[in-house]
């Protein structure tokens, strides 16, 4: 977790390009909607994993969003139940269903289903809010922190200058 | 000095467009971005060339902004490729070493869990590839008797398709179970941790007070016992407790208030006693006279009173003492009636009615019905384990983590979820007998199948056999849901352990059973009509001049067969109820009769004794409380003939009282006379 919460700060403040953080948030998002233990979720694990994103900040948001996902269950069967009911596309379903693995994603479940879709269209608000995010941290509040006096004196506490000088080098390491 | 090496990408010359693409756009801090940019500087040719004379601290920098700039580029990372290699690898590995051993040990644990009982399976292979499952032998302890196994099988195979897998169906082709063996010896115990398993010192152990029928010897049935445990269902003893507890109260009641009434008796006594010492003679005052006539009539008076309310409570008393008599009669007809009805318990089958075979042959298939429910009952519990587990799964699940959401059902190739096409089953030797079953379409979703669950099976020995087939039709529109024909010629039954209480050493013959088992009408059940003819039967005796077994003897030689039609009606609990009529019932009944009811009538004198004997302790402390209760009828008698004799003396008393007034009124009249002097009128 520790480990984590490092790599991400380093990505926050290396030459990583800020659509990698928050592509690995919105896939964290997305797979924190949809249920596990089903061929969907391992299925765009796989991809997410194969794309070239922060899988830290992945795995970070998967985690917190995951704390809070079950509360939202209700809303999420509301809205597979009303994808899955659409009668213009019950053919396609009828088809997805005979199509060999595809049964093992889950797609008829409610939650499966509606976490699948609005992960999927949460996927870019996400994306892009956090780019903007990460741009105007990089550009205004990182200076400003590295620059700050309170900084300054906080790593100049032994612990913390050994911790800084570990991210240092684990951000020299990663560029 | 040595001279520095730029990184490549910041040694080539770049036109404008390309630096601003391939350097600018790939730097992604602000700061870096304008020393790149403050670095590169545009030659004579018009292409952004990098500066010569670069500050040391600046330097530093390159290199690894040099780096990230490279990586920075592209959607996929290719490392990631060699790290899925690494897993299929990894996988493929533990495919050919490890999985196996694992999944020996989940499927033990899987069967243990469900059986409550040590599992073992031994050379288990998976070849997801062929979809085949096999394994060399496997044996699941009997979780009620840990000694022995309840089934065991030898080399098995499962045929299973693969492409039905994908579709999320499981569907076994062929399912083959050779060297099938049931309720077989283990070496090792086969029970489970303590705390895991059922707690069974618990278990009720069934209590049949009524003994077996065939125990028609009067020895062999313990009246004492019975009484003991019908002790709370005993009318007479129960009301003699009753009696004794009204007694006891009014008892109790009675004495208080006789003891009072005593009290009221003894002041009354006293004040006649104060009474009867006043003299009108001694004193010749007629003023004292007339006061204690006066005191008198008051006496009388509450005398009157005291006797009228002892005469009331009498009445009351009366009407007590007349409903414990009741009682009394009353339990003359309870021990009669407990007699009977205890009598009926033990069942003399008063030699008019029952069979002694039927019910030998009722209780013969009875036993090995049992058997076949016990193994029934153990798969039904062995279901209910599996659902219970799945519930339990799904409400942990929803407990925890994520709810299950709602499943939509579309239409697939219209194939069950879960099918076995087809298991063969085999076992046995020629010391036991031969084994050998097949079962057709075993489903969880009948009505998606063109026919019903069939079964074979056949099992032979030297000396007989038995052949069953049937169906398990579960669809909707079946016409029956369970049919089942039985049928095993020429068996050679010999039972060895005889019928000791018909004196019968052994028994043996040739018999013929056939029968068929169909679903009641009502479905709460299954009906099985089974007719068993018996030939050739040998009698050995235990005691030659036994009655009973010397009538068996000669009723089975005079006639060639036996025939019996049993009529069995089993539930999901077991057999509810056997019906068995014989061809033999009414030749025996009528021979054995006389000699039954004999001993009906020696055993019900015996049980009357007995039970006169069991109550007799609660009716000697019930005759003692009677005579308490007469005891008080007696005073309470004695209150009032006190009474009585108050009234008397007090009568007595005002007699007296009142003739000394007269006397002394006369006295002093005449003394009054004698004081007037005599008057000579004139003229006399």
């Amino acid at each position: 977790m520790i480990s984590f919460i490092a790599k991400l700060i380093v990505a926050l403040n290396s030459n990583s390009r800020p659509s990698e953080l928050a592509s690995g948030i919105a896939f964290g998002l997305l797979l924190a909607l949809i249920p596990g233990e089903n061929l969907l979720w391992i299925a765009i694990f796989v991809i997410a994993f194969f794309l070239k994103h922060n899988i830290a900040a992945m795995l970070l948001s998967l985690g917190f969003f995951r704390l809070f996902i079950s509360f939202f269950d209700p809303f999420l069967d509301h809205i597979g139940g009303f994808i899955l009911s659409i009668h213009q596309l019950y053919n396609f379903f009828t088809v997805l269903n005979n199509i060999p693995l595809i049964p093992y994603s889950n797609f008829n479940n409610s939650i499966v289903m509606g976490g699948f879709v609005l992960g999927i269209i949460l996927w870019l608000p996400v994306f892009f809010l956090f780019v903007f995010v990460i741009k105007i941290y990089r550009k205004k509040i990182s200076p400003k922190i590295t620059e700050s006096r309170f900084i300054k004196a906080i790593k100049r506490i032994p612990v913390i200058s050994r911790l800084t000088s570990s991210v240092h080098k684990l951000s020299v390491l990663a560029s | 000095m040595k001279k520095y090496k730029f990184p490549g990408i910041f040694r080539k010359k770049y036109t404008p467009k390309a630096f601003n693409k391939k350097i600018i756009k790939r730097i992604h801090i602000p700061k870096d971005r304008e020393m790149i940019k403050n670095l590169f500087k545009e030659n004579i040719d018009g292409e952004m060339e990098i500066i010569r004379e670069i500050p040391k601290d600046v330097l530093v920098r390159l290199k690894p902004l040099a780096k990230s700039i490279r990586k920075n580029k592209g959607m996929v990372s290719r490392w990631k490729a060699f790290i899925v290699l690494f897993i299929v690898a990894t996988i493929l590995i533990f495919n050919l070493f490890f999985k196996d051993k694992l999944l020996t040990r989940a499927v033990e644990t899987g069967l243990e869990s469900v059986f409550q009982a040590k599992a073992e399976v031994k050379g288990l292979h998976l070849s997801l590839i062929n979809g085949n499952f096999s394994y060399q032998s496997l044996s699941i302890a009997d979780a009620d008797h840990t000694k022995r196994n309840l089934l065991e099988t030898g080399s098995s195979e499962f045929r299973v398709n693969i492409a039905e897998l994908l579709s999320k169906r499981v569907r076994v082709e062929e399912m083959s179970l050779t060297d099938f063996r049931w309720d077989t010896p283990r070496e090792v115990d086969g029970a489970m941790e303590a705390s895991a398993r059922d707690n069974r010192d618990g278990k009720d152990e069934k209590t049949d007070l009524t003994p077996d029928f065939l125990a028609v010897n009067k020895d062999d049935i313990d009246l004492k016992v019975l009484l003991e445990k019908q002790k709370n269902n005993l009318v007479s003893l129960n009301l003699i407790n009753q009696g004794n507890e009204e007694i006891d109260t009014l008892t109790a009641k009675w004495k208080e208030t006789y003891a009072e009434k005593d009290k009221k008796i003894e002041l009354l006594l006293n004040d006649i006693k104060s009474l009867k010492s006043i003299s009108v003679k001694d004193t010749g005052s007629i003023a004292e006279g007339q006061a204690a006539l006066r005191q008198i009539t008051d006496l009388y008076s509450r005398v009157t009173e005291t006797k009228t309310e002892l005469v009331a409570l009498q009445n009351d008393f009366m009407a007590d003492r007349k409903h414990l008599l009741e009682m009394n009669k009353r339990l003359e007809t309870a021990v009669d009636d407990d007699v009977n009805r205890l009598g009926s318990m033990i069942n003399f089958s008063s030699g008019s009615g029952r069979s002694l075979v039927s019910a030998a042959a009722e209780k013969y298939i009875r036993n090995r019905w049992n058997n076949y429910y016990e193994y029934g009952l153990k798969a039904l519990n062995v279901y209910n384990r599996i659902q219970d587990r799945k519930k339990g799964e799904s409400e942990e699940r929803k407990g925890f983590d994520r709810d299950s959401g709602r499943v939509f059902v579309f239409p697939d190739q219209d194939n069950p979820h879960f099918l076995i096409e087809h298991i063969l089953v085999s076992g046995g030797d020629d010391s036991t007998g031969t084994l050998s079953a097949e079962i057709e379409s075993v489903s969880i979703e009948p009505e998606k199948l063109s026919k019903p669950l069939t079964f074979t099976a056949d099992w032979k020995s030297s000396l007989s056999g038995i052949s069953l087939n049937g169906f398990i039709d579960m669809r909707a529109e079946a016409e029956r849901q369970f049919e089942m024909e039985i049928s095993s010629p020429s068996n050679f039954i010999s039972l060895e352990e005889g019928i000791p209480s018909l004196k019968i050493k052994k028994l043996s013959s040739m018999t013929d059973v056939s029968g068929v088992s169909v679903v009641s009408d009502k479905q709460d059940g299954v009906i099985t009509t089974i007719d068993i003819s018996m030939k050739d039967i040998e009698i050995e005796q235990s005691d030659k001049d036994d009655f009973v077994s010397n009538v068996i003897k000669e009723t089975l030689n005079d006639i060639d067969q036996v025939d019996f039609k049993a009529d069995i009606f089993a539930d999901k609990k077991g057999i509810k109820d056997i019906k068995v009529s014989s061809n033999i019932d009414n030749i025996l009944s009528k021979r054995m009769g006389e000699y039954i009811n004999e001993i009906a009538a020696a055993k019900k004198e015996e049980l009357k004794a007995e039970l006169q004997n069991y109550i007799a302790p609660s009716l000697k402390e019930n005759e003692s409380l009677q005579s308490s209760m007469e005891k008080l009828r007696i005073e309470s008698l004695d209150q009032i003939d006190s009474l009585n004799s108050m009234q008397n003396t007090l009568d007595a008393k005002q007699y007296e009282i009142q003739s000394d007034i007269k006397s002394g009124i006369k006295d002093e009249a005449s003394k009054l006379i004698d004081q007037i002097p005599k008057l000579k009128l004139s003229g006399f």
